[in-house]
């Protein structure tokens, strides 16, 4: 009776302020709206959806024993505490790509990227990471691919795996973008970043040699010197000589971070990716924690209107319309294919009991989507025109600062020469115009939360701690993305000839790492040579590829569930399936077909080449045309080949629906068989009774 | 953490709450980290005392790495 009370309690809540946020036109709002809408609606889904789904959908047996219990080797597969698999497995999802999306997503306005990230991850997202994590927990921990393979078959099972590595090559180069355009032409920037290395080596040797598994210490020891390093770019930043040893053009910088990606992938772990990925854990929960204390504290007001007119598809960030790019561009934060890899990794090996299930796959998932929605507060609370000034290529707004300032104005969102100029000063940086990726101008909106929280003087310092915080979450995607990338694209060399499928063999090793450098290298090195910033190209193709992991997640689920419960049961996927699938088909559409030069891949490259062939492009521009040209190409055709990968996966799960539903043979359910548990929930604390 | 019939007067009971809250606080922070990670393959050899012989704190640190990296983990 009385949880009913506090779930009537909270939707009410919740629903005040969601159409608080929905109706409140006419003034700006506080951003207490969106967490109180937000974290309401986190509730009611965990309490009241997920709970149905866990004792209807998936049934969860708590006298069931779970891989971590019947493979226990005290090592991986180990019986864990459910919140210490919570923190786990949601250090483990969240990265740059709920920061990011959300960001860039506010030239719509900040309610459609707001509603989606709520209703997405409840009822979408966080479904999809509690059902994989479940399914996966009943079939000893096996992997996404594995699952697929086993259930919908041979070709499913093949498209899941070449899609998942297709996704890891691209969220690279994107994200190494990002970190590029942060660090260009940012001496500060560029030496914190760059002190990340020697940081990371330090606490290496510290974790391996001189305090074996000492993660705490070596961890803390590596978060002060980086606190370090932010406050010693500062010195660099103001002494001319060392100002310019660390003042880089774009390109120079993409070869840096490709250099160090091949390093980090050949290199033992201990090195650079293991203390690295300790690091980022730990500076992931301090700073999430920190974010939302200073934004309680500080209560900011949301500047950006809620729509704006670039719902109809002119946006100068990326191109296309609200439907469906809002839902391709935040992708991570509302829903991610992405998840399902971990949910079917190293969290299920932890899960102590099924009862854990929801709390380590919903509830992650949950606190996910709301840092996203601190992200959107971020870059909301700026004013609209600095946004716009700080998010838009220099091809869009034009090269000067006047000329951008004219344009950004003139669409009706007032910003002067002088206050960008302040700003930049403010936080220590040159200028903040067309700096293109996200991650300025969330470096700036963090800056102002946390300065108006703890202390204003520090805007400069809180500025460059934002970027390093970003850079250490997207380093580590660049090392262990391009790893695991390797050691897929090993698996199937392997297929090809023998040994080239042994992870240990150093041609083998040396080769496979190379060819994934450069696969995610060559979007990076045109992401920089891109005259409009080169994210209005990549997010896109990322957001699509990703969604297309999640269609396939939650087919996979789908398929499953299809087999293993009621018909009617399966809609909890089928729904979200469908709509992930009607949106990531338009935006491929669109990106494959659109005539518009701005939107359509191909139409881009015809146009490029129009204005080549017609002598009518600027001379530094005709050098990289071909390039781009040939770029575009490629990107509508990757585009073509995600379309294709999605269809296949979701026509072999329909047939396989279909058959099963006609009563004819399909292929088994691959659930382990059921043994006892003999853990005493009260030690580990989970949730079983 | 809060227990119910502590009172504001009477402080030793509120003190051993934050003391609890706070230590369970750090163990699940070792816990998210891996830092307790070897002491719970240790507790798991004892108990289940395997044949092989029990690796030491270096030699498992090494290992958990080399497992942890040989799959795919971490995200966007």
């Amino acid at each position: 009776m009385n949880a009913r009370l506090v779930g009537i309690l909270l939707a009410l809540v919740g629903g005040f302020a969601l159409a608080g946020i929905a109706l409140q036109r006419a003034e700006p709002i506080n951003a207490l709206w969106l967490v109180t809408a937000s974290v309401c609606a986190y509730i009611l889904g965990y309490r009241f959806y997920a709970k149905w789904i866990e004792t209807k959908v998936f049934v969860a047996d708590t006298t069931r024993a779970t891989p971590a219990e019947r493979l226990n080797n005290g090592r991986d597969f180990l019986p864990t505490h459910r919140w210490v698999v919570f923190g786990h497995h949601f250090a483990a999802i969240a990265g740059a790509g709920p920061l990011v999306g959300p960001t860039l997503a506010m030239q719509f306005g900040y309610l459609p990227g707001t509603l989606w990230i709520i209703v997405g991850a409840v009822l979408g997202g966080c479904v999809q990471d509690m059902l994989i994590l479940f399914m996966s927990t009943r079939r000893d921990g096996r992997s996404l691919g594995k699952i697929a393979r086993d259930e919908l078959g041979p070709i499913g099972g093949t498209a899941a795996v070449i899609g998942t590595l297709m996704i890891i090559i691209i969220i690279i180069a994107v994200l190494g973008l990002v970190i590029v355009n942060a660090m260009k032409h940012s001496p500060w920037a560029t030496f914190t970043v760059f002190a990340t290395i020697p940081i990371a080596m330090i606490v290496g040797f510290y974790m391996r040699n001189w305090r074996p598994g000492r993660v705490m210490e070596g961890s803390l020891l590596g978060l002060a010197l980086l606190i370090l390093a932010v406050i010693g770019g500062g010195t660099i930043d103001h002494n001319e000589t060392l100002r310019n040893l660390f003042n880089w053009e774009g390109v120079p910088l993409a070869g840096f971070v490709i250099a160090y990606g091949w390093l980090a992938a050949i290199l033992p772990v201990w090195v650079l990716l293991a203390p690295r990925d300790y690091i980022s854990t730990f500076l992931k929960i301090a700073v999430v924690v920190l974010l939302a204390v200073a934004i309680l504290i500080m209560r900011p007001v949301i500047h950006m209107p809620a729509l704006t007119q670039f719902i109809d598809g002119t946006g100068p960030i990326f191109a296309g319309k609200i439907f469906p790019f809002v839902f391709i561009t935040i992708a991570c934060g509302a829903m991610s294919g992405f998840h399902a890899l971990v949910s079917s990794g190293t969290t299920p090996k932890m899960i102590a009991n099924e009862g854990d299930i929801r709390l380590a796959g919903y509830g992650s998932m949950a606190i996910e989507s709301f840092v996203a929605i601190m992200a959107v507060i971020a870059a909301t609370l700026l004013d609209p025109g600095v946004y716009f000034a700080i998010n838009s290529g220099a091809g869009v707004v034009g090269a000067t600062a006047e000329a951008a300032v004219q344009t950004i104005s003139g669409w009706g969102y007032p910003v002067t020469v002088e206050q960008m100029r302040q700003l930049a000063s403010d936080v220590g940086e040159s200028t903040l115009f067309a700096r293109t990726g996200g991650a300025p101008s969330l470096a700036v909106g963090m800056a102002s939360i946390f300065g108006s929280a703890f202390g204003k003087g520090l805007l400069s310092l809180w500025y460059h701690f934002a970027i390093m915080f970003e850079a250490i979450f997207i380093l580590t995607t660049v090392d262990a993305g391009t790893r695991v990338g390797r050691f897929m694209l090993q698996d199937a060399l392997g297929q090809i000839w023998a040994p080239l499928g042994r992870t240990s063999w150093y041609p083998s090793v040396l080769l496979a790492s190379t060819l994934i450098v450069l696969g995610w290298g060559y979007f990076l090195y045109i992401g920089v040579i891109d005259p409009n910033g080169g994210i209005n190209i990549l997010w896109p193709l990322f957001g699509i590829a990703n969604q297309m992991l999640a269609a396939m997640a939650l087919c996979v689920a789908t398929g499953i569930l299809v087999k293993t419960t009621r018909l009617r049961y399966a809609l909890v996927t089928a729904l979200p399936l469908a709509w992930i699938v009607v949106v990531t088909t338009t935006a491929a559409f669109q990106k494959i077909f659109s005539t518009d030069a701005k939107l359509g891949f191909f139409a881009a490259a015809n146009d490029m080449a129009a204005k080549l062939a017609a002598g009518t492009l600027a001379p530094e521009r005709v050098k990289v045309a071909p390039t781009l040209i040939f770029n575009q190409q490629l990107d509508g055709w990757l585009t073509v080949f995600f379309l294709l990968l999605l269809w296949i996966v979701l026509i072999e799960m329909v047939r396989m629906s279909l058959r099963h539903a006609r009563g004819l043979p399909v292929l088994p359910s691959s659930e382990t068989p059921y043994v006892q548990t003999k853990l005493d929930p009260a030690t580990l604390g989970s949730s079983a009774h | 953490m809060c227990r119910r019939n502590s009172t504001l007067l009477r402080w030793a009971p509120v003190r051993t709450d934050v003391k609890q809250f706070l230590s369970a606080g750090l163990s699940l922070l070792r816990g998210v980290t891996g830092d307790d990670a070897y002491e719970k393959y240790v507790a798991h050899y004892e108990r289940t005392q395997p044949p092989h012989p029990m690796m030491g704190a270096a030699e498992f640190f090494q290992a958990q790495l080399e497992q942890k990296w040989n799959c795919v983990s971490g995200c966007c």
